[in-house]
């Protein structure tokens, strides 16, 4: 306890060093959410299994500590999201652009998340991922079936991806970074 | 707002309190914030608060890379997974990678873990992790999987045999690591005792636990490198195994022989009675000499300074001590009551201590006996005069002795207690020796001098009764005696009464007595045959009253005068079979209860007590009501049925109406639900039969009583016991 009135904590509050911000990374089993996480972590490509629960990460980026929480996307796994939406600052919804005959079920997971009030306040990055594939859908074509358009008082925004080749990851953390900091100052 | 909402809001728990500030704190932006939380949560859950609401929010810290934060939450999920049995799943990710880590640490702590966590969806997603570990690089890990691997069967059995979890248990057993070992032991023996409680198919032989020589020799040789806990293993394991010939025999009982010398009691009993088991397989030399090496190990049990380890060791050692009445021969000081032991201790060794009296030291412990019969608690006085007696009866040479010390122990100290437990003795002593003049005549006087302290509350006042009957020439004063106690017969109980009516019959019978008591005798019978109630001892009465007014003279003498047979020992001893269970089951429950393990432990299921729900909890609160107000009523109706049965010997009008109330009373029963007929069928067999023998003309009323009863509870087998031991 004696910890929390230390000078270092006044200063890290301050500054929001300390301050982890929390970012949930959701989508559909399959769509890349385990190698994104990372792949942003340790800039290289682990092989996974499906994940059964969670995985956590710390990361710095540019000064900011971020908490990325990757959650399975198993059908059984899903009702369980809304426990971790609480105090959440962003939300990266991962679509498997190669995956067409699913994209209207995670267009519908994907409303019926952002309706949560929790949520209300979250900003949203998707990545149309796979895009090294052939057959993929561009991020246009996507955004398109995903009814990203439909969504008012919100920052969202797409971005086409790769994990595997480490494509447009950086962009789409970039413009989420902006968003954050815009909102915390 | 909407009202959705609100009720959201509503659902969400409190707003303050502990529990939401531990909810925030558990998912704070900040991580010692966090760790502050679940330390706080596990304080509460210690406390025995009940913190299970805050689940999910605990769950959510389990990826950590703090080790004692994991530590933390696994221990909470330990405590409650089984209140969020769904939500366990979010945890499967973080086991399974924890059983990758560097760290054998957390490997093995993960594992742990998820053995522990009894929810069946936990248990889908065992199986790589299980596999992995279980042959892991690091011996750590594997002894924790081995364990892991029994909790599974525990919970799912089928599926831990499909997926081969068993056999590479079994495989792991020459696994090169000691400890590792002695845990797969551990386990195969759990599952082993599981699968023969369970309800599997015992046909799909298992073989769990196949003890061979290789494996045994193995054993040995890592006995020496093991934990306390894994030797205790490993010895249960040589205990289990027959040796084939004496030189396995002997490799094992040497192997095992170091361990003697072990700090902790459980395993130097544990090699003892290991050791005692192969040594049956051994040449009689050997035998001897390695018995002689056990006195010292049996001895270093009783110097331990905790009391109840001490009294552990007591118990086994009164058993071995049966086996082998000449292990301890040397080593009678060693039991030497102290002033601080509890009474439990003192009581134990006085049992010992005359089992191990011989011709040698006999001297010595009647010395020790004598201080001790003049201690302050009751229990150790009277059982110290046994022991004497005991002594006197076990060693004849030592009766004299024996007897004087008692005659000096009334002298010091003759008090109600002193005296009641020395005529007993003396008693006793006699019937050991019955025909020996000299003894009769040092003893008879003392207790015809002592008599006057006792009353008929003592137990020692029936073995004067009885003492008078048998040698009535040697008492000077008999006359007065028998007239003084007669005064009495009023407050006799049934036994006594009884004691007193042979004595009577048996002075009138004795030729050697020159005075005349026929009127005492006359005076007993008439009041027994009019005005006793108990049917034995009337029926006593009547008999000797036609005994004695037959015209034969001698054959009443040859039947009332024969002479008891003489006792043999006044120490208690166990029945051949019960020792040889007991010898098996040393340095166990048995050996302190003295009774063996199928008499306490029942073969059902251990699961049976927690499948009961509420409603089957309800119901037994209920038949146990009922079964005490039947209680009540079997009360009462067994004073009916003795006035009934005494006044009408045998008249059929009586017994009829004496069914027609047992009918009445199965009826009653009848209404509560029916089960565990079969046990109950002997006992209603035995009560028809009783029936029929009473009163033929009633057996078709008993028919109906039969059938009844068969529908009714299992209360009915009390109450048909009752019944049964009533007649």
């Amino acid at each position: 306890m004696g910890q929390t009135f230390s000078f270092a904590n006044i200063f890290g509050k301050v500054w929001g060093t300390q301050k982890e911000i929390r970012i949930l990374i959701l989508g559909l089993d399959g769509a890349g959410k385990t190698t994104i996480l990372y792949r942003l972590q340790m800039g290289e490509v682990v092989t996974t299994k499906p994940t059964i629960g969670f995985n956590v990460e710390t990361l710095k980026y540019k000064n900011l500590t971020l908490n990325i929480w990757d959650l399975g996307g198993q059908t059984s796994i899903r009702p369980y999201w809304r426990c971790y939406y609480n105090n959440t600052a962003a939300v990266i919804f991962v679509v498997d652009s190669t995956d067409k005959d699913r994209i209207d079920i995670a267009s519908k997971e994907l409303h019926l998340m952002l309706k949560e009030e929790e949520l209300l306040d979250s900003a949203l990055l998707v990545f149309a991922n796979k895009q090294d594939q052939p057959g993929a859908m561009t991020a246009a074509e996507v955004s398109q079936a995903l009814n990203l358009t439909e969504l008012k008082d919100r920052s969202w925004s797409i971005v086409a991806s790769s994990a595997l080749k480490g494509e447009g990851l950086t962009e789409g953390l970039d413009w989420l970074m902006d968003v954050i900091k815009e909102e915390q100052l | 707002m909407s009202l959705e909402k609100k009720i959201r809001k509503f659902l969400q728990g409190p707003r303050k309190g502990e529990a939401f500030e531990l909810k925030n704190g558990l998912v704070s932006q900040y991580k010692h914030e966090r760790k502050d939380a679940i330390q706080r949560v596990i304080q509460a859950m210690t406390l025995g608060k009940d913190v299970s609401s805050l689940f999910p929010d605990v769950l959510k810290n389990i990826a950590t890379y703090d080790l004692e934060q994991k530590k933390l939450v696994y221990l909470y999920l330990m405590n409650y997974a089984t209140t969020h049995p769904e939500l366990c799943i979010l945890a499967v990710n973080t086991f399974v990678q924890d059983t990758e880590d560097p760290n054998p640490l957390i490997r093995a702590l993960a594992i742990r873990t998820m053995g522990c966590i009894r929810v069946q969806k936990m248990i889908d997603y065992m199986e790589i992790p299980l596999s992995r570990t279980l042959q892991d690089e690091n011996p750590y890990v594997r002894k924790t999987a081995a364990i892991c691997v029994a909790k599974l069967f525990n919970l799912n059995p089928q599926m831990c045999i499909e997926f081969g979890f068993l056999d590479s248990l079994k495989k792991l057993i020459s696994d090169p690591n000691p400890s590792v070992i002695s845990n797969v032991l551990n386990a195969l023996y759990e599952i082993n005792d599981m699968y023969i409680s369970s309800n599997l198919n015992k046909e799909l032989k298992l073989d769990i636990l196949v003890l061979d020589y290789t494996l045994i020799k193995n054993l040995l040789v890592c006995l020496n490198e093991c934990t306390e806990w894994g030797r205790l293993t490993i010895l249960k394991c040589l205990n289990d195994y027959d040796s084939e010939n004496s030189e396995q025999a002997n490799h094992i009982v040497e192997r095992i022989i170091p361990q003697l010398q072990h700090i902790n009691p459980a395993i130097v009993l544990s090699s003892i009675k290991t050791i005692l088991k192969h040594l049956v397989y051994l040449q009689k030399a050997s035998q001897t000499s390695i018995l002689k090496k056990l006195s010292s190990p049996l001895v270093s049990l009783i110097s331990n300074p905790i009391p109840e380890a001490q009294y552990v060791g007591l118990k086994n050692i009164r058993i071995i001590l049966e086996k082998y009445p000449n292990i301890l021969s040397k080593e009678l000081r060693v039991f030497f009551v102290k002033y601080s032991d509890p009474l439990y201790l003192k009581l134990e060794k006085l049992d010992i201590m005359i089992r191990l009296c011989n011709e040698n030291n006999f001297n010595l412990l009647l010395n020790e006996l004598k201080e001790y019969s003049m201690e302050f608690e009751p229990t150790l006085i009277s059982k110290s005069i046994k022991s004497i007696g005991s002594i006197a009866i076990k060693l004849p040479t030592s009766i004299i002795k024996c007897v004087n010390l008692i005659i000096e122990l009334i002298d010091l100290k003759g008090d109600e207690l002193i005296i009641d437990e020395s005529v007993g003795v003396l008693t006793m002593i006699l019937r050991k020796y019955p025909g020996k003049n000299d003894l009769i005549t040092l003893i008879l006087p003392i207790i015809a001098n002592n008599f006057s302290h006792l009353s008929i509350a003592n137990p020692s006042y029936s073995s004067v009764i009885w003492l008078l009957g048998e040698y009535p020439n040697y008492f000077t004063n008999i006359s007065n005696l028998l007239n003084e106690i007669f005064e009495d017969f009023n407050d006799f109980g049934s036994q006594l009464k009884l004691n007193w009516l042979n004595t009577i019959v048996k002075v009138n019978l004795n030729s050697l007595v020159k005075q005349d008591f026929s009127k005492l005798l006359q005076e007993t019978l008439t009041e027994i045959t009019e005005n006793e109630d108990d049917v034995d001892l009337r029926d006593r009465a009547y008999i000797y009253w036609r005994l004695l007014s037959s015209a034969e003279q001698e054959l009443p003498k040859q039947i009332l005068l024969a002479k008891l047979p003489p006792i043999d020992s006044s120490i208690e001893t166990y029945n051949p079979v019960i020792l040889n269970d007991l010898m098996s089951e040393l340095s166990t429950l048995s050996s302190v209860y003295g009774k063996p393990s199928y008499t306490f432990i029942s073969n059902q299921p251990s699961s049976f007590f927690k499948s009961m729900d509420i409603d089957e909890l309800k119901a037994q609160a209920k038949q146990d009501i009922i079964e005490n107000v039947k209680n009540e009523n079997l009360l009462d109706f067994d004073d009916d049925f003795e006035e009934n049965g005494n006044a009408s010997e045998g008249a059929s009008t009586n017994s009829n109406n004496l069914l027609d109330e047992l009918n009445d009373l199965f009826s009653n029963s009848g209404s509560s639900p029916a089960s565990n007929t079969s046990t109950m069928k002997s006992n209603t067999d035995d009560i028809l039969s009783l029936f029929n023998t009473l009163n033929v003309t009633s057996a078709p009323m008993a028919q109906p009583s039969q059938q009844q009863s068969q529908s009714s509870s299992n209360n009915d087998n009390k109450v048909n016991n009752d019944l049964l031991d009533l007649f």
